[in-house]
Formats: C-alpha cells, sequence, structure tokens
C-alpha cells in the first residue's frame, strides 16, 4: 500500500469532543471533514474519499473517533461488504486539495447496494461529523430522501455533467502517472498497444461518458460544453443482456466470458449476405452486416456458446456507441473523443474496438483516447464541487501543489488566445505558478487567484523551471514514459528533474 | 397464440395471387432473407366500348355508334411471399406459362435481393432461364424513386395517436434529395441526390437481423412477426432503466423526461442477482428489443440527415413492413432526437422497392419506353395492414401474400399549371381518413349504391350471358373493400370521396363494365343534341344580362342529370323528365354559393378573358345544352376555349371519344362553334384522368402544354365531382368559375344548404406569392 497507510501508523488520540470535526482545512470557510465526492449511477456508486496525510499530531489527538474509524475503515480495506471494492490501482496520492495534503481514494459499490451503504453511514454516526454529503448522479436526486430519513444528512447535488468534466480535468493534471492514452495499431490486436497522450491542451473535445446509459458532451471549454446525445444503449444494456443471454451474473463475468467468445457465428457478416466484398458499398466481407443476425436460424442458435453471445453483445453495444459517437464528432466538428465510464474497466476488448473504429471509419481524422480513471470523473468533480461550490471564498491558490499541476500551467497558457502576450506571462511566471489558473481565471478549483504567503509553503517549490516552457508551444511533447516515470512521492527534487527533461524533449 | 398464421404447408390462392400469368412477360424477383417479391408484366385485354361516327350513315338514328371492342394495356404486378415458398411459386408458374420452356428461352429474369445468388440456380433450373443479378441497393432506389413519382400518398407520417394515424403526402414532383433508411438484416443509410446520383454514406449492423436474432435467443417467438405481435403486447419498463429509475424522477437540468430510457435492458442485469430471471415476460423483452433497435436506428438516421443535411426520411425494409409498433417508435425517436423538425417518413409499399427495381432493369435493358406513368390499380392491390385489428397477422386478408398492381397510363400527367401552390394543392375537399363523420356517411352511400351500380352493369351488357354473374362479383368484391376501408381508412391512402368512386370503376373495369354507362350516355346525347338548335335560338333572343343568367342556369340544369347521384337517378327515372323539368327543380336565387352578379360585371368591364379550359362533366343535357352554349357565347367574346373531359369512362360523365364526335354534330348546328372549330379557337382536349372527380396534379401532358401556350386565363370547373368534392378550396392563378348542382342532400346540408341547391362561385385570379415570381 503507498504512503495513505504510513499515517494509520501514528497513534490516535480518542476525542469526543461533540465539535463535528476538528481535523480542518487551513481554512474554516471549507467543509469539515470527512470529504467525500459521491457519484451515484443508475448501476455503479462511485465514491472519492480524500484521505489528509498531514495530519499533525495534534489533530491526530483531536481527531473524533468517528472520523478515525471511518478513515481507517476505508483506507485499511480494499473491499467492503459484498460488494464494495477500493481501486487501489487508482488511487491517487500527495494530492493538495483545500490546503490539506492527503490521498484520493476510489472506490465503487453497486447502486442497487444503496440502501446498506446508508446503514452503514448511520451505523457509523456520519451524521455527527458533518450535515451533508455531496453527491453527483441521478441517485443524489433519487435518494435524497433517504439520506435525510435514515441518516439526517443532507444531499448536496452537483450536477453530472459538471462534475463528469472537473473530474477529467482534474485528475488528468493532478495525476502523476499518465492519465490519459491511446491505442496505436489498432488494426492489429497482437501488435495494439496503449500510448500515453499528452492531454493538457484539451479543447475542443468530446466525452463519450459509458455508464448503465450513455452520454456525449461536447466541451469547448470549461464552462462551453453541451450534452449533444446519448444512447440507451450502453454497459446497462451489455450486462443485461448477457444476463439473460448466458446466466451470468457480473459485468466482470460478462466481460471474462466475451474476451473467450468468437462473435462471427453470431453475427452476420458482409459477406454472409454477398458472398464477399461488398464492392459498390466498399464494404469488407468480414464487417458485420447484421449483429446477431446467424441467430435468426434455430441450428446457428445451437452452436453459439454463451461465451460466442457474450462476445456478439460486447461487440454489438460497443460498435454502435462508436459509430454514435464518430456521427457526433462529425456534427460537432471536434476530431478529439475521449471514452470513460465504468464500461470500459477491465475491457480492453471495447476499447480497441473503440480506437479501431473510430480511426477505420473516420479515415483517421478522429482519435479515440481513454483515461486510467475510468469511471470515477463524476464523483471526483463532485468533492472538487463540494469544496468550492459550498464556500465560495476558498483561496485555492495553494492546491496548484505537484508536480503535474505545472502541465496544466503550461498548457493553458499555450492554449489559451486571450492572453497574447507572452511576455506579460512570463514576467508573472511565479504568480501563474502559484494560482497557476490565474493565467486565464478559469481554474475549477479555486475561486481566489492571487498568490499568497501562506499558499507558498505547500507548494513544491520548483518555480524557476516552467519559465521557458510558457514559451514555446507544445502537443505532444511529453513522451509518455518520462511522465510515467515520475515519482508518485512528489517530491520537489523528482519534480524539478521531470520538468527539466520535459524542457529537453521540448527544446 | 399466432401459429393460425404459419401452416406448415400452404395453398396458393392463385386464381387471385398470380394473375395474368398467362400473359406475363418479363419477370423480376427480388428475393430477401424472409419475403420474396415477384413482379412481372402481363397484357391486360379488356373489353371496352368504342364510339364512332358512320358519316354515310347520316340518316341513322344514332349521334354515333357504340361497338364492344377489346383494349389491351399494360400491368405490372408484384407479388410478395414469403421466401420459404419460393419453390412452391417456382413451379406454379412454370407450369401456368402455357409455353413454358419455349417461352423461356432465351429469356432472364432479373434478380436481387440478398437470397438472390442463393435461389440463382433454383430459378434457372426450374423456369429455364438466365438469372441476371442486379444490386440491391440500386434496384431498391430505383425502385423507390419510381414509387414517389409515380403513387400519389405512397408516402407517409405515421402518428400512432393522431387523426389520421397515416398522414399521407400526396404526390411531389421535386423527390430530391432524400435519406433512405433501408433496414433489412443489418441497416444502410442512402443519400439520394438524383435518378442516378446516389451514395451510401452510412449504416449500422443493429438491424432487423439483431431484433429478430436476439429475439429468437431471449423469447420464445418462432418468426419476425410473432417477435413483434409480443412487442405490441409487451411493457419495456420492467426491462429497462428509465431516467426516472436513476433519478427518481426527470433529468431536468438537460431536460430529459423521466420516462426516457436510460440504458435498455439494465434491469435485466440487476435482478439476476435474486436469482429471479425467470421473471422477465417475452413481451416485455420483445418490446425493450424493438425499441432499443429503433431508437438507435432513428439516432443513426438522424445523425446522417443533420451531417449531410437532408430533411426527408424514408425507412423501409423488411424491419419496417407496415408495422406500426415499429413505425411509431422510429417516428418517436426521428421526432426526439430531431426536436420535431424531421419527420419519419413511411411508404406504402416499401416492400416492393427492389422488386420494382429490378423491373425496371430488366424494363430498361429491353428498351421499353420508360416515360410511361403508371397509376395504381387499388382493385388488384392489397391495401397496408390494420394497426387496429390486432396487430399485423390479425388482418382478414392473407397475411402471407401481399400484391401490388400498377396499370400503365398512356400518357405523362403533369401538375396544372395554373395552380396557385401546386406544393400544397390537395384535390379533395374532405379528408375522410380524418372526418369521421363524414366517412360513416360516404361509406354507407356507397355500400347503399352499390345495387343500383350492379343493375346499371348488367343493363349494359344484354347480349352478356355472364354479366349478372360478374355484375355478382362485383359487388362482393367492392363491398370487401368498402368493409376493409372502414376498419383501416388508411390503408390505401388518403379516403376521399374520389378514391371510393375511382376504385368502384376499377372494379367495374376489372370485370368488363368498362363503360356501363355507354348507351345510356349515347342516349341522352341525342336527345340534347336534337334540343341545341332550339335552345341556342332561345339564347339568341335574350339580352345579355338575361342571357348570361339564362347560361348559368343552363349549366346548372344540365349538370342536374348526374348518374352517380342516387337522388337524382330516381327522378331521371320518371317518366318525362327533361332538361325544363330539371331546371325547374333548380334553387331560385340566390344561390347558395352565388357569385352570379360579379361574374356577369368580370364579363362586362374587363378586357375578355383570352382562353378559358373547361373542365366538363356530364354527358347528354349537361354538355350539350349547358356547357357548348356558354363556350359558344365566350368564343363569340374572343375567348378561346379548351373542353376538357375524361380520357376513359367514368359513371356518365362525356369521355375524350365521345366529344370528338359530339362536337362535330354540335358544329353542324352552331355556325360560331363551326368556325370556331375550324380555325382552332375551340378545342377539344382529354384531362388524362378517368375519375368523376379531378386532381389537378396529374393532367395530361398536352392539355398542360397548351393552357400555357393559349396562356389560358380562365378555369370553369363544372359539377360536383369536380368542383365539390374536388378543388372546392383549389386556388388559381387565374379566374375561376365553380359551378355545379349540389344533389346530396347530406352534402348540401353539410354546405349550410339543401337539397338542388346551387353553387356558382366565381373566384378572381390570386396573386402569384412575391416569393414564386422572384
Amino acid at each position: 500500500m503507498a504512503a495513505s497507510n504510513e499515517n494509520l501508523q501514528n497513534g490516535y488520540h480518542e476525542d469526543n469532543s461533540s465539535n463535528r470535526s476538528n481535523i480542518s482545512p487551513d481554512r474554516d470557510d471549507l467543509p469539515s471533514m470527512p470529504w467525500f465526492g459521491m457519484d451515484i449511477g443508475g448501476t455503479l456508486t462511485k465514491l472519492v474519499y480524500f484521505e489528509p496525510t498531514d495530519i499533525s499530531d495534534i489533530e491526530e489527538q483531536e481527531e473524533v473517533e468517528t472520523l478515525k474509524t471511518i478513515r481507517k475503515y476505508l483506507t485499511g480495506n480494499v473491499a467492503y461488504g459484498s460488494t464494495g471494492i477500493r481501486d487501489v490501482h487508482l488511487e491517487m496520492v500527495a494530492q493538495s486539495i483545500g490546503g490539506r495534503q492527503g490521498t484520493l481514494h476510489f472506490i465503487r459499490f453497486p447502486t442497487s447496494n444503496m440502501m446498506t451503504f446508508i446503514e452503514m453511514a448511520k451505523a457509523k454516526n456520519f451524521s455527527s461529523l458533518a450535515s451533508a454529503i455531496c453527491a453527483t448522479g441521478g441517485g443524489a436526486y433519487k435518494f435524497e430522501d433517504d439520506f435525510k430519513k435514515y441518516v439526517d444528512l443532507d444531499l448536496h447535488k452537483y450536477d453530472e455533467l459538471e462534475c463528469l468534466l472537473k473530474g477529467i480535468h482534474y485528475i488528468d493534471r493532478y495525476n502523476s502517472s499518465s492519465e490519459c492514452y491511446y491505442w496505436k495499431y489498432t488494426d492489429n490486436i497482437q501488435q495494439c498497444e496503449k500510448v500515453p497522450f499528452d492531454f493538457r491542451d484539451p479543447y475542443p473535445y468530446l466525452v463519450v461518458n459509458i455508464g448503465s446509459g450513455v452520454s456525449i458532451l461536447a466541451v469547448r471549454s470549461p464552462t462551453d460544453y453541451r450534452r449533444v446525445s446519448g444512447t440507451s444503449l450502453g454497459g446497462g444494456t451489455f450486462v443485461g443482456l448477457c444476463c439473460l443471454l448466458t446466466g451470468c451474473e457480473t459485468f466482470e463475468e460478462a466481460i471474462r466470458l466475451a474476451s473467450e467468445g468468437d462473435s462471427t457465428g453470431v453475427d452476420k457478416s458482409v459477406s454472409d449476405i454477398y458472398g464477399g466484398d461488398y464492392d459498390k458499398f466498399n464494404l469488407k466481407g468480414s464487417t458485420v452486416a447484421s449483429s446477431f443476425g446467424q441467430m435468426v436460424t434455430p441450428e446457428k442458435c445451437q452452436t453459439a456458446s454463451r461465451a460466442d453471445l457474450a462476445k456478439a453483445t460486447l461487440v454489438t453495444i460497443t460498435n454502435n456507441i462508436g459509430s454514435i459517437a464518430r456521427m457526433c464528432a462529425v456534427t460537432e466538428k471536434i476530431e478529439r473523443v475521449v471514452f470513460v465510464g465504468n464500461f470500459l474497466r477491465v475491457n480492453t476488448i471495447s476499447m480497441k474496438l473503440l480506437a479501431h473504429a473510430m480511426e477505420y471509419w473516420s479515415k483517421g481524422a478522429l482519435k479515440a483516447l481513454f483515461l486510467e480513471h475510468e469511471g470515477y470523473f463524476g464523483a471526483t468533480g463532485c468533492l472538487m464541487e463540494y469544496l468550492r461550490l459550498g464556500h465560495p471564498h476558498i483561496n485555492d491558490a495553494n492546491n496548484s501543489t505537484n508536480h503535474s499541476s505545472h502541465k496544466y500551467n503550461h498548457t493553458k497558457t499555450s492554449e489559451h488566445g486571450d492572453n497574447l502576450n507572452n511576455g506579460e506571462i512570463l514576467h508573472n511566471s511565479e504568480q501563474s505558478l502559484n494560482g497557476e489558473h490565474s493565467v486565464n481565471g478559469e481554474h475549477p478549483y479555486g475561486g481566489d487567484h492571487s498568490p499568497n504567503a501562506e499558499s507558498s509553503q505547500n507548494i513544491h517549490t520548483s518555480e524557476p523551471v516552467k519559465l521557458n516552457r510558457i514559451e514555446t508551444k507544445s502537443d505532444n511533447i511529453i513522451n509518455g514514459k518520462n511522465v510515467s516515470d515520475i515519482s508518485t512521492k512528489g517530491e520537489s527534487s523528482k519534480v524539478a528533474e521531470d520538468h527539466y527533461h520535459i524542457n529537453g524533449t521540448e527544446g | 397464440m399466432t401459429a393460425k398464421s404459419y401452416a406448415r404447408s400452404i395453398e396458393l390462392p392463385t386464381e387471385t395471387l398470380f394473375r395474368n400469368l398467362k400473359n406475363a412477360k418479363q419477370f423480376a424477383i427480388d428475393i430477401g432473407g424472409s419475403l420474396a417479391k415477384l413482379a412481372y408484366c402481363s397484357t391486360i385485354q379488356r373489353r371496352t366500348s368504342m364510339v364512332f361516327d358512320e358519316p354515310e350513315q347520316d340518316s341513322s338514328e344514332h349521334v354515333y355508334n357504340i361497338s364492344e371492342t377489346e383494349e389491351s394495356i399494360l400491368r405490372l404486378h408484384f407479388i410478395k411471399f414469403e421466401t420459404k415458398y419460393i419453390e412452391t411459386c417456382l413451379d406454379f408458374i412454370k407450369i401456368n406459362l402455357i409455353e413454358s420452356t419455349e417461352f423461356m428461352k432465351d429469356k432472364y429474369i432479373k434478380a436481387t435481393g440478398g437470397g438472390a445468388h442463393k435461389y440463382t440456380d433454383l430459378i434457372s433450373s426450374k423456369l429455364g432461364v438466365q438469372v441476371d443479378k442486379e444490386d440491391e441497393m440500386e434496384c431498391l432506389i430505383t425502385g423507390c424513386n419510381f414509387l414517389l413519382k409515380n403513387i400519389p400518398d405512397e408516402a407517409f407520417i405515421y402518428q400512432r395517436h393522431g387523426n389520421p394515424e397515416y398522414k399521407f403526402q400526396g404526390v411531389n414532383h421535386n423527390i430530391f434529395p432524400y435519406l433512405l433508411v433501408n433496414i433489412g438484416s443489418g441497416v444502410s443509410l442512402i443519400k439520394v441526390e438524383s435518378e442516378n446520383k446516389y451514395e451510401r454514406i452510412g449504416g449500422t449492423s443493429t438491424g432487423g437481423g439483431t431484433f429478430w436474432g436476439l429475439g429468437s435467443l431471449l423469447t420464445k417467438a418462432k418468426s419476425f412477426d410473432e417477435l413483434v405481435e409480443l412487442a405490441e403486447q409487451g411493457d419495456h419498463r420492467s426491462v429497462d432503466m428509465l431516467v426516472k429509475d436513476i433519478y427518481g424522477g426527470a433529468y431536468a437540468t438537460i431536460g430529459l423526461p423521466g420516462d426516457i430510457i436510460a440504458s435498455s435492458f439494465a434491469k435485466a442485469a440487476r435482478s439476476t442477482k435474486d436469482k429471479n430471471k425467470s421473471n422477465f415476460k417475452d413481451e416485455d423483452v420483445a418490446k425493450s428489443l424493438l425499441l432499443s433497435i429503433s431508437n438507435d436506428i432513428g439516432q443513426i438516421a438522424y445523425l446522417q440527415a443533420k451531417i449531410h443535411n437532408l430533411k426527408k426520411i424514408y425507412f423501409g425494409g423488411y424491419f419496417i413492413r407496415g408495422h406500426p409498433m415499429t413505425m411509431h417508435t422510429i417516428t418517436y425517436a426521428i421526432n426526439f432526437w430531431s426536436k420535431g423538425e424531421i419527420q419519419a417518413l413511411f411508404l406504402r409499399h416499401e416492400g416492393y422497392l427492389g422488386a420494382i427495381g429490378a423491373f425496371l432493369k430488366g424494363a430498361n435493358d429491353s428498351k421499353d419506353d420508360q416515360s410511361f406513368v403508371w397509376g395504381e390499380h387499388f382493385a388488384g392491390s392489397s391495401g397496408l395492414a390494420s394497426p387496429k385489428c390486432s396487430g399485423f397477422l390479425g388482418k382478414t386478408r392473407s397475411s402471407t401474400f401481399d400484391m401490388l398492381e400498377l396499370n400503365r397510363l398512356d400518357k405523362p400527367l403533369l401538375p396544372c399549371p395554373l395552380l396557385l401552390d401546386a406544393q400544397n394543392y390537395l384535390p379533395d375537399t374532405v379528408d375522410l381518413t380524418q372526418d369521421e363523420e363524414a366517412r360513416e356517411y360516404w361509406l354507407q352511400c356507397f355500400t347503399n349504391g352499390v345495387d343500383k351500380t350492379r343493375q346499371q352493369a348488367i343493363k349494359s351488357q344484354p347480349q352478356s350471358s355472364d354479366a349478372e354473374k360478374r355484375a355478382e362479383k362485383f359487388v362482393i368484391r367492392y363491398l370487401d373493400r368498402l368493409k376493409v376501408l372502414k376498419e383501416n381508412p388508411c390503408c390505401y391512402g388518403s379516403l376521399t370521396v374520389r378514391s371510393l368512386l375511382d376504385t368502384s370503376s376499377q372494379y367495374l373495369s376489372e370485370l368488363h363494365f368498362t363503360d356501363p354507362y355507354s348507351q345510356q350516355k349515347q342516349f341522352e346525347n341525342e336527345q340534347a343534341v336534337k334540343l341545341l338548335s332550339s335552345h341556342l335560338r332561345e339564347l339568341e333572343k335574350l339580352e345579355w344580362p338575361d342571357r348570361q343568367l339564362e347560361l348559368a342556369q343552363g349549366i346548372l340544369a344540365g349538370n342536374m342529370f348526374d348518374w352517380g347521384a342516387k337522388e337524382v337517378c330516381k327522378l331521371m327515372e320518371s317518366p318525362g323528365f327533361g332538361f325544363k323539368e330539371a331546371r325547374s327543380r333548380l334553387q331560385a336565387r340566390p344561390w347558395l354559393f352565388d357569385d352570379f352578379d360579379e361574374w356577369c360585371i368580370r364579363l362586362k368591364t374587363q378586357p375578355v378573358h383570352k382562353c378559358a379550359v373547361i373542365f366538363c362533366d356530364n354527358s347528354g343535357a349537361d354538355i350539350i345544352l349547358g356547357i357548348f352554349p356558354l363556350a359558344q357565347e365566350l368564343l363569340a367574346n374572343g375567348t378561346k376555349v379548351i373542353l376538357c373531359v375524361n380520357s376513359r369512362p367514368a359513371l356518365n360523365d362525356v369521355i375524350f371519344s365521345e366529344l370528338l364526335i359530339l362536337v362535330k354534330k354540335v358544329a353542324a348546328i352552331s355556325s360560331e362553334i363551326n368556325s370556331a372549330l375550324n380555325e382552332g379557337r375551340l378545342q377539344v382536349m382529354e384531362n388524362g384522368q378517368g375519375s368523376p372527380c379531378l386532381d389537378l396534379r396529374l393532367i395530361d401532358n398536352d392539355l398542360v402544354n397548351m393552357m400555357v401556350k393559349e396562356k389560358a386565363d380562365l378555369i370553369i370547373l363544372e359539377g360536383m365531382g369536380r368542383a365539390v368534392h374536388t378543388n372546392f378550396h383549389a386556388r388559381f392563378t387565374c379566374d375561376v368559375l365553380k359551378v355545379a348542382v349540389i344533389k346530396n342532400k347530406w352534402l348540401a346540408n353539410r354546405l349550410g344548404g339543401d337539397m338542388f341547391n346551387v353553387m356558382f362561385k366565381f373566384e378572381k385570379a390570386r396573386q402569384v406569392s412575391l416569393v414564386t415570381k422572384q
């Protein structure tokens, strides 16, 4: 386990103070801990938990028992009950949020177990710590009354799409290893490989969020985004159909089955109909003409295995999403398509199919991008919203503490045309570094862009490094290897080294 | 539940199915996975009356002579049957083509569709013909263009809870560009820009095969239709995750209503945990499947239409096949995604696109003239399945076989150039698909009138031994059709008085009663010609204003002689009922619609009309004593006159061949008419139609040219069929006079009047809108 557990080794003082919390952020305008972001989807609930790792001894002693219990429970386990799971491989250490250092943990459980969660929150006396919990996703509305009734917690509801985008931007920027990637050589399964992608200059892009259903958003700036389309044929459809067709019970099982299956006997291909390629329309014989098209004959139904059916379902759903996403990209005149959502978890089949489909049908014009934290962006964004929107005067300049933030700073500068005067940026570089988003005033996590002395303490000090980087526009300068090599500890020396490295590459 | 319709072996209802097969030439076949469509062209021999003048026997008592003659017309037959019966059908064709092998030698059959290559050997061995494969998409598009251009009301919008349920699109001469979404096993989206220019712009593998394939795996349905029927009865909400299942209500911020499906089949995933998989009813699963696939196709079609800037989307293919449920879900999807900007369009004969296209390919090859126009032969065609009688299979006719017949018309038909708004012109005054009260009345009225028609038919062929039998068949078939129309008024396109009249004459003609009123017309023409001379003399004596009134009343009195109106029939059958008696029955002025004074003012005060086009109605007093005197008056004033009459018989309406003779007889009586005829100031033309009503979207090519050439500036529409049942609301860019006696009590009441009330509407030329002018 990563750094997060170190703190657990320190002793705790039990404290029965009636204060809701005595671990507080640097500024008292932030909500009291614990800090959660929750995204209650149709199938899965995603929970992001910020574990403070900079707890002083005094704080430690003052930390209320309830809070400690929650912290220990969440960080000390990787599974909760029969269905809750912490995705350890995704955790993000050395995050600086709301003036605190800590680790982000990513936890999921089926929304159908929401009542269990609510009962647990009640049992752990959650309401003694906070009066509210923040949530997004449809369940934020659906379970609002239950949270109030059983746990006496107000749900702070945040818009799903807003959260999703904030989450994407946050994680992409603050993940010490490369968050965004694409698949190379998609026309050859053997050769196909994952390649990091520099997403620091993201706009405009399309987000295809594949949860139970699918939402497609066109994003042109942090504030200019729109849900342009969606489809009901999503992850829920895949699992639902697989359950009906194969008797499997979980997404993982369905994916496992699919990976063993072959859909060519289930689908009807162009050559099944035309006896070969359909040259007139430039359709290869191997192209699927009709998904499940062979299943109209009872004999063929007999020969299809469960795995084959699961594979056909996966391919059908995936290709359909790809096809709709591609058309949306055309209508929106956007070339980058970012696929997110838990449908893609442990699902390289779909990712490679999507990557291939986008490239093939667009003749290379479109690029399919993927993000490591697949389904957690909504929950992460929700936490960000909670920390900001609840307290609009947060001085958030010190949020930009770890090395990845520099990427953002750099990107922002080169991207936004409204700051044409590079000289000025250079001049202000120190300031812009601290309050990185002050350059264009669009930092989604902080309201106050002025640097302050207090915050600078928390900054990993590597300021001078960026100065010349700002001058140069760079799209793919970060070699993925370098980025992923970066230590996740967030030590300043390492960061500085990396920046130099990047710099070198650039030059 | 539906097994009844799926008997293992079938007996082909061959007598009605492969009609005129013995006279067939030129075959084409479209073989799909589940349905095959055979197309052939046949020559129909039918008896018809012909009129001729015998100059050498001038003393003969008849104004002209009638003889029975054979005429032959070309007809296209399309038959749809399940592909599994293909061998049976081929056998039948083989046996019934008399000249069999000899006949078929060196001939070919055009074949298209996914199954074309599979059955090539079977076809060539059975029929001994060469099989020429044609590209499927190409055939579809050719067929689609053909139908859209030739068949009125081919396309429609489906509105499940609307009135009417089917909203037909009339005739549009500008059909391009459009998007054709063909939903077979898979889906192809084709952008069609002109007759020869098209492109496959996209597709999806989630199509009819997916619905059927997944449906077969997930439900007990044994066939596609069964699956649709299951879906009809299902409720997807137990299987699909709706927005409200996730949100507890609507997702207000992005405007998604709670009932929208958020994730198809997602509830099936959930409840496996409870080990109640069997919870899901087949019906619900089928419904969910139908919805998800329809929505998906709708979405993809919408996106492609948007990308390619196409406003019209036609859906076809076996997935649609007229299933109301499917059309409804597709319509819903297109509405949803386009926010109502684009409407999904369907085709009444979508199943035949490929077969029509393949057939036309063959016709092209054999250099048959393609410029001909084809008209739908309602009497030999199946209608759309009724959604009201428990789905696709519940209808009375065979669901296994379906037919479409088209008759070749002699000449191209074009829209009347003087219509104010040809794009939006609809001939029919009342749409009986919408107006339930009117529908009830007219269907009953036509039902009651069948016996009179039967008697007239028998009477018209006294020398024929089987006339009675044939007339009886007419009664059975026409009543059956009226019953079908009562159940599903939309099944043959817009239901109107016009379509009811036309269907009746098609059935009559089909049973060799091509012109049951020929003798009646002959007799009445003779009587009227005898009276013409004295009638003209009386008119001459009158002063101008009185003469105008007398001329108007003459038309009205003449128009009383209408064998299509049952109240009038009774009168006419009474002895001694003549022109004068008819006049005395007319409503006294002021008439129900009385623009007579305006008409006189127009005649007096402004420059005379250049050319009047008169669409005439009945034979006898009507044409001779009503129309000719008016024509003479107009001619005397310097207005050219075009008399337009039907090309083919309908009731006692005067037809072109008769009028050609009659005009000579009249010319012999009136010197004015005689000189006008010789100088070309008076012309007799055919209107291209064979209906008591008048559809100005489709009139004879030559007439259109003549109207343009002579700069026609006055149109006179005469009679109930042409001025009340149709064109009552029609607007023109020239002056128009609409004259009729209302000979139906119900209709008269509806118009706020009474029996034998008079319509004399004079409408001045309308301004051409600026847009059109520029």
